[in-house]
């Protein structure tokens, strides 16, 4: 195998959730020009659209759905039943809510852990099936954060989902290395996303939050792009030994 | 909701002593009203009052009165 194939996807079949913008969106821009067939998902049909348009290649597919209880089951039946079985997944969908902890009450604890983890939990469940995956060739991946590993403060439920995310992949990449199937965590810094705009309104000033967040970065701020390049690592066969990982993937916070 | 209910809502979102919060009190004045304390005030008065403010309108609080003023049902 060339170095250039190590990290190819071709021919690769992999479901994104939370794809119509942020990480998502150039996961599946990314993964695409590695050679992967994507299948994404998004709520917003219009936004959604406008990923697929930038995806290179021919045979994505995209599904708009809303991943609450019972879709993601749904989503992985009707994703293997356009692409056939699959080789990766990477669940990029999530929500945050920016609120002091005891302001925050447990419905929204519960909606935070419903997409970030239960959502997860899901489509991994129904994906493991034999009839969805390749055999021996899948690649899973959750999306984390730093809030997981450090803490984060007015993002008490947020960071929790983040944690909980971690736990689950490191207990499944145990249970299923014997299977060969492979399932690690990528935990960003602060990326530049809609997100973040959210994160923003907790600073009283673009100064205060450049000196509460984006200081804290010694490479600065990332995009998108950067988590992207991650994920085409861990979804390609150049990771093949890889499993149960948390990746920090974050400009360097972790080492403050 | 009378005035005096609305002012221990707001010690309370704040987290704040019930004695300190009176209609003059400048925000800016209190401890607790910090970027939680904001967010919290903004929560509160979206949940209770469904009032959503925009960035230009919390930077105009200045006063307890102030969000006295958005909390109308």
């Amino acid at each position: 195998m060339t170095k250039n194939a190590l990290f190819s996807l071709k021919g690769k079949k992999i479901l994104i959730t939370g794809a119509s913008s942020g990480i998502g969106a150039s996961v599946a821009k990314l993964a695409s020009e590695q050679g992967a067939v994507c299948i994404i998902n998004g709520r917003n049909e219009e936004r959604l659209d406008q990923t697929l348009k930038c995806l290179t290649g021919e045979g994505h597919i995209a599904i708009v759905s809303d991943l609450k209880e019972g879709n993601g089951t749904e989503l992985v039946k009707k994703a293997v039943k356009q692409a056939g079985p699959l080789n990766g997944f990477v669940h990029c969908a999530g929500i945050e809510k920016t609120l002091p902890f005891r302001a925050t009450q447990i419905s929204e604890l519960r909606a935070i852990m419903a997409i970030n983890l239960e959502t997860f939990w899901e489509i991994t469940q129904e994906l493991i099936r034999s009839k969805n995956h390749e055999k021996e060739k899948l690649s899973v991946l959750g999306i984390s954060s730093v809030a997981a590993l450090y803490g984060a403060p007015g993002n008490t439920a947020y960071a929790a989902s983040k944690g909980a995310l971690i736990s689950l992949i490191k207990s499944l990449a145990a249970e299923y290395a014997g299977k060969q199937l492979r399932f690690n965590c990528i935990c960003p810094g602060y990326v530049d996303t809609p997100m973040l705009d959210v994160v923003k309104r907790l600073y009283k000033t673009e100064e205060e939050f450049i000196s509460s967040i984006a200081s804290k970065h010694p490479l600065g701020l990332g995009n998108p792009e950067d988590v992207a390049s991650a994920v085409i690592y861990l979804l390609s066969d150049a990771s093949r030994w890889v499993t149960g990982s948390v990746m920090t993937v974050d400009g360097g916070y972790g080492v403050r | 909701m009378t005035i005096e209910e609305k002012l221990d809502l707001i010690a309370e979102t704040l987290d704040a002593e019930r004695s300190n919060i009176k209609p003059e009190t400048k925000l800016c004045t209190l401890d607790e009203w910090d970027s939680m304390g904001v967010i919290s005030t903004i929560a509160m008065l979206d949940r209770k009052f469904k009032k959503v403010l925009s960035a230009e309108q919390i930077e105009k609080l200045d006063t307890v009165q102030d969000i006295l003023d958005k909390m109308e049902e």
